[in-house]
């Protein structure tokens, strides 16, 4: 227990006794933290520690123990690829696990665009992708409704010759 | 029950004005005789096709808006199958669209008019039957012109 205490940003609080011992046990290689703390130890340079660690406590508190408990065998492989996953994946922002971090808003929500019809081609050429394929909306932070609405339109503009079933090669 | 459609096709380029213009007028007549109402005709113009129908790279859009009855605009549709010059066609349901779109524009109207309200409460009663016949005209404006 005494080597939390050595990392400088672990919040007193967010330690529970019984997910920590099994934190411990769990990691393996560097035998430091569990899952979270070990990736942040594990590279040094570029994204420095205090600031890893900050985005993961509130996650931290908020999950449960099981999910991390899970993921923590994963630990020696999960890792190398965990950074170079997560972190374009934080500031980038399609964003998926965690919780709407600077997340895109749906362009027709924001816009309070109504009706989606499949005549706009310019409209609806925003969504699309060069080679003709419907973007998905985790690319384009459409929302559910809204995604499955344009989708519709697509297809119908697709038949009339609006827009191209597949373009490119 | 009249439903509202719209139905957008394709004219082969290489036709000349007058006969785009005898085929429009027939298919008008067609939705007529069927008891259907043409709403308005619009002719979107030449245009280049994402792709090639019938060995045509362009062609001539046209949108009808209508009021008809299922069974009219299955005869419309298979006039526009058989007709030579018309090489593609979609028809689209609007009216549940336009319903769904003039309730939330409905529900718009009302919150804003509570949140303009200032203080007093007599307002409102007027105001909201004020809006919606005044937003309604705005509203129908802007289907035609998307």
């Amino acid at each position: 227990m005494g080597k939390h205490e050595t990392i400088p940003g672990s919040m007193p609080g967010f330690v529970s006794g019984h997910d920590f011992s099994r934190a411990v046990s769990g990691a393996k290689s560097t035998g430091l933290q569990p899952l979270r703390f070990c990736r942040i130890n594990q590279v040094h340079g570029p994204r420095s520690a205090p600031a890893g660690r900050k985005k993961e406590m509130p996650d931290e508190t908020t999950n449960a123990p099981a999910p991390r408990s899970e993921s923590r065998p994963d630990a020696p492989q999960g890792r190398p690829a965990g950074p170079g996953g997560r972190g374009p994946g934080g500031p980038g922002g399609p964003g998926g696990r965690k919780f709407f971090r600077r997340r895109k808003v749906c362009k027709f929500c924001t816009e309070k665009i109504d009706a989606i019809s499949y005549r706009d081609v310019r409209l609806l050429q925003g969504f699309v992708a060069e080679r003709g394929k419907i973007v998905p909306r985790r690319l384009t932070g459409v929302c559910t409704t809204h995604q499955r609405r344009l989708a519709k339109a697509i297809k119908q503009a697709r038949n009339i010759a609006l827009l191209p079933f597949a373009a490119g090669f | 029950m009249q439903r509202f459609y719209e139905v957008m096709f394709i004219v082969r380029p290489d036709v000349a004005d007058e006969d785009l213009d005898k085929l429009i007028a027939g298919l008008e007549q067609t939705v007529t005789n069927g008891g259907g109402a043409v709403r308005s005709t619009e002719k979107l113009g030449r245009r280049k096709l994402a792709y090639t129908v019938r060995k045509f790279n362009d062609g001539n859009y046209i949108l009808l808006t209508i009021d008809a009855g299922g069974p009219l605009v299955a005869e419309l549709e298979r006039r526009l199958r058989v007709s030579e010059p018309v090489i593609k066609f979609i028809t689209v349901r609007m009216d549940e669209e336009d319903k769904r779109l003039a309730k939330v524009r409905a529900i718009r109207a009302t919150r804003k008019k509570l949140s303009a309200i200032p203080v007093p409460a007599e307002p409102p009663a007027p105001a909201e039957p004020a809006s919606t016949p005044a937003a309604a005209p705005a509203e129908t404006a802007t289907p035609a012109g998307a």
